[in-house]
């Protein structure tokens, strides 16, 4: 067949399936402008390559979104659900054409529930939104990944994402008690419920959560909220020698003080940020802490003062945030490393290898170590109390020499985390960029068993297709 | 930081493109785009507007009227900007997008023969007073304002309640030959002051001379140039920074002053951008520049102004105005002024310098995105339970009555300055 029919034949299909659509949701729910579809093509993944969809849909149901994936299925079209497409590993990226299936327009919180403490939540909801909302009822939810302020509930659920109140309160997982997923074939499954205690048979909303819309689309969800701490204490602390400040993390867990913060920043950030911010950081210290404990007054007072005497035997310069401005500062500083590096590149590649604690001194020796190997300039800052470390590579998509140094130092980096006990992301997800090193963590079996489970669930691999199951 | 690392100068092709690259998609213009809010959908937010931008300049995405409807959704409000953590001037790249679409293209015809009026006083002039006089076939009163609704209602025009244009243009004496030493103000007051505020000028004069200052007004009347280059009209823009460089040019006056901050905005950033190739000119748009002021500012900021002599007795919210709060950084002086009037108690609103959908002509030809925009910042007024609305801006000023009229809401909407004059 020649390129001409081939593509005139691919036209059909797309037409066809466009009609399909159009009786399904309404006009304006449906995009096909070759610019509109242009919009749809990437998500916040540096270097990953991603191709304009055939069509874009923007249900505002679930009825609506199900019969979108049964026109899908019939057609043997891919799926991509998409929140707001801040994902950094690429899982939001349409790998090679179909339907982007955005739960943008799905934004309505249905029940904040007191009493239970919790809330029923669309997809399309932003994390921050709902926030907001359990604010004024005292209470929070804690996953507070660095998109909080635009990444939707859907979305953070299916990538399972994480933040920097991760070493006290955990990550997305431990929030999500109940689920509505259309599945491969177009059917609805509602999953949990509001009960914090459920062993009903598999837990089928685990395996939702961090499936990164390969297993179904969630079109519901609900979440644990918890009471608003109290109190808070944030104090940040300078050293001189960097060994010094990843051990001062491992001990001041190790004294049995779990701070809902405990963030590095190595010299390099910290040097970018105060010429970005110009705040009066510590330039000359070789790595900064960040530690921001919470809860009930008393406890706050007991261990912030555990704390600052745990970074002092380390030979660490505290600083106590006296109050909230002070505390602003501190973490204006935190919320503009990304900021700072950013703007010092063409781009930016956001890794999130992560270790078990212990083993975080160890880690961060480790990167310097590729970085100066590799001629890169790598920038750390992370939420080293949970191990999860954001080794970040400044980077020129234009350059390939560049990018494909880069990508070399982050398979080492990973190697390195996987010698060490850890993880290839601790909160970023797999996608497509990490999907050629998701082997190296699960080894043959590992790999088989997830491929067995997305067979399962989506025998003509039509839900977000060319991600980390292909 | 270091060197800048993009001329700042957005002409050419290639400096556009280095100003994309500078976009890493990270999506933080989601949070605070107020077209996003409404449409939800990625061409409608800077993320997407800059792939479109690229995809333009670069000629891989055909420069067709389907993209310039798309870039056409943008407020130029700048709050994206504001968010962005690389610095991109999401404004500068939409605008160099929609040029080389009418390079590419021209300009629609009806736009065409508009800004060529515009760009003749003469013909604006005479265009608005055949307006003002003719209007009344066109419109009704709205009940009980000063607004008037279309006459023959079509689609959602219907909806919207415009300021009649003023039956008496906003004038003031000339520049003058300078005697005495007080200080001279070139009072410049731009399109929306001159033929549908004018109240906003003659109040300017007011508070100006009260404060002793000599306010003279430029020769003639004509457009700043931002409406043109906002629809890619770059030659025109162009013509009219040309045209009002020259027409200051040899006048004697201490600062210019506007009321209207795009207009002011013109003065202090665009013209010495706009005519960077031009050494001469850029070198005069650069001197005055560094002489020109939002009122607010120069009342504030220069002549350090002590609270007028009478009182107001009433709770103002105020709005910020986009180029005023983002543009030019003035967010602090006219809640100054604002609170220092005697009786004047501020009540902040959230959110005070969220668009409010008026940007220009953008209300005219997106009206059911500007009412929509327009209705959340009615709404955020209303939970003030302020008595009387303050802006900066003539253009906020009619958007606000507008919205605010379509809520049912019959609080008065005034420019800082007029509640100043008032309460002289």
């Amino acid at each position: 067949m020649s390129a001409g029919a081939d593509s005139a034949r691919a036209d059909d299909v797309s037409n066809d399936l466009i009609r399909a659509l159009e009786g399904a949701l309404q006009k304006k729910q449906i995009l096909t402008r070759t610019s509109e579809l242009l919009c749809y093509a990437y998500d916040a993944t540096a270097g990953e390559a991603g191709r304009a969809p055939d069509v874009v849909v923007l249900p505002a149901s679930t009825d609506e979104v199900a019969g979108v994936v049964r026109i899908a299925r019939d057609a043997g079209v891919p799926v991509y659900p998409r929140g707001a497409g801040t994902s950094l590993s690429g899982g939001a990226i349409p790998a090679r054409g179909g339907i982007v299936l955005s739960t943008a327009a799905m934004d309505a919180v249905l029940e904040l529930d007191v009493a239970n403490q919790c809330a029923v939540v669309q997809p399309g909801v932003v994390i921050q939104h709902l926030n907001d909302l359990a604010a004024e009822h005292g209470l929070m939810y804690p996953p507070d990944p660095g998109s909080v302020a635009v990444a939707t509930m859907g979305g953070s659920i299916a990538e399972c994402a994480g933040g920097l109140r991760g070493l006290k309160y955990g990550v997305t997982k431990h929030y999500v008690t109940g689920l509505e997923v259309v599945l491969a074939d177009g059917q609805v499954v509602r999953l949990g419920g509001k009960s914090t205690k459920n062993v009903t048979g598999y837990d089928l909303v685990g395996l939702f959560v961090g499936s990164e819309g390969t297993l179904g689309v969630i079109t519901e969800a609900t979440v644990r909220l918890v009471p608003a701490p109290e109190a808070r204490a944030t104090m940040s602390a300078a050293f001189a020698r960097s060994g010094d400040a990843s051990r001062t993390v491992a001990a001041i867990v190790a004294g049995n003080v779990v701070p809902a913060t405990l963030e590095y920043i190595d010299a390099t950030t910290l040097r970018l940020v105060e010429e970005y911010l110009h705040a009066g950081l510590p330039v000359e210290a070789a790595a900064l802490l960040l530690i921001e404990v919470d809860g009930p007054p008393e406890a706050v007072a007991r261990e912030a003062e555990l704390v600052e005497r745990v970074c002092r035997e380390h030979g660490g310069e505290v600083e106590r945030a006296a109050d909230d401005e002070a505390r602003e500062r501190l973490w204006a500083a935190r919320r503009a490393a990304y900021p700072a590096l950013a703007r010092q590149s063409r781009g930016t590649i956001v890794e999130d290898a992560t270790v078990p604690r212990s083993r975080v001194p160890e880690m961060l020796a480790a990167i310097e170590d590729i970085a100066a190997r590799y001629d890169l300039t790598i920038a750390t800052v992370g939420h080293a109390g949970d191990g999860n470390l954001h080794p970040t590579v400044l980077v020129d998509p234009g350059d390939k020499d560049l990018m494909d140094r880069a990508h070399a130092a982050v398979a080492e980096v990973f190697r390195a985390a996987l010698d060490m006990g850890g993880t290839l992301s601790g909160e970023h997800g797999i996608g497509s960029a990490k999907a050629p090193y998701l082997s190296w963590a699960l080894g043959d079996g590992g790999m088989d068993l997830t491929r067995r489970i997305k067979a399962a669930f989506d025998p003509q691999d039509i839900l977000n297709p060319g991600k980390f199951t292909a | 930081m270091s060197e800048p690392r993009f001329p700042d100068d957005l002409d050419t092709i290639r400096a556009v493109a280095d100003a994309v690259a500078v976009c890493n998609r990270c999506g933080n213009c989601m949070a605070v785009c107020p077209v996003y809010a409404e449409t939800r959908a990625e061409p409608g937010v800077a993320r997407g507007r800059v792939q479109l931008a690229a995809g333009i300049l670069k000629g891989t995405l055909p420069a067709d009227e389907e993209v310039a409807a798309a870039l056409a959704t943008c407020t130029t409000c700048m709050a994206c900007e504001d968010a962005c953590p690389s610095g991109v001037r999401v404004v500068d790249i939409v605008n160099a997008a929609r040029a080389q679409i009418v390079e590419s293209r021209g300009l629609p015809w009806a736009k065409r023969l508009l800004f060529e009026g515009v760009k003749r006083p003469g013909v604006l002039r005479a265009a608005a007073d055949a307006a003002a006089r003719l209007q009344g076939a066109a419109f009704k009163p709205a009940a009980d304002r000063d607004l008037r609704r279309l006459r023959f209602p079509y689609g959602l025009a219907a909806r919207r309640a415009y300021p009649p244009l003023a039956a008496r243009p906003f004038a003031h004496p000339g520049a003058r030959r300078k005697t005495g030493s007080r200080p001279r103000v070139l009072l410049f007051p731009g399109c929306m002051v001159t033929y549908v505020y004018p109240g906003i000028g003659d109040a300017s004069v007011r508070v100006l001379e009260r404060e002793g200052i000599d306010v003279v007004a430029p020769p003639a009347a004509a457009c700043c140039g931002v409406p043109l280059e906002a629809h890619g009209d770059l030659q025109g823009a162009k013509d009219l920074a040309r045209l009002q460089l020259d027409q200051l040019e040899g006048l004697e006056f201490d600062a210019l002053v506007a009321a209207c901050p795009t207009c002011t905005s013109s003065f202090v950033h665009r013209y010495s951008r706009l005519l960077a190739e031009e050494p001469q000119y850029a070198a005069r748009a650069q001197a005055l520049a560094a002489r020109s002021y939002d009122i607010t500012s120069y009342l504030v900021d220069v002549l350090h102004v002590g609270p007028p002599a009478g009182s107001l007795h009433a709770t103002v919210t105020y709005h910020d105005p986009c180029h005023l709060a983002r543009g030019l950084g003035v967010t602090r002086q006219p809640r100054e002024l604002l609170t220092a009037i005697s009786g004047v108690r501020l009540a902040e609103m959230r959110e005070p310098s969220r668009c409010c959908g008026g940007a220009g002509s953008f209300s005219l030809t997106h009206q059911e995105l500007s009412i929509a925009i327009g209705a959340r910042k009615a709404a955020d007024i209303a939970q003030t339970g302020a008595e009387v609305v303050a802006t900066s801006c003539p253009g906020c000023r009619m958007q606000l009555a507008d919205v605010l009229a379509q809520a049912g809401d019959d609080r008065p909407v005034a420019h800082v300055v007029e509640l100043l004059a008032a309460a002289g």
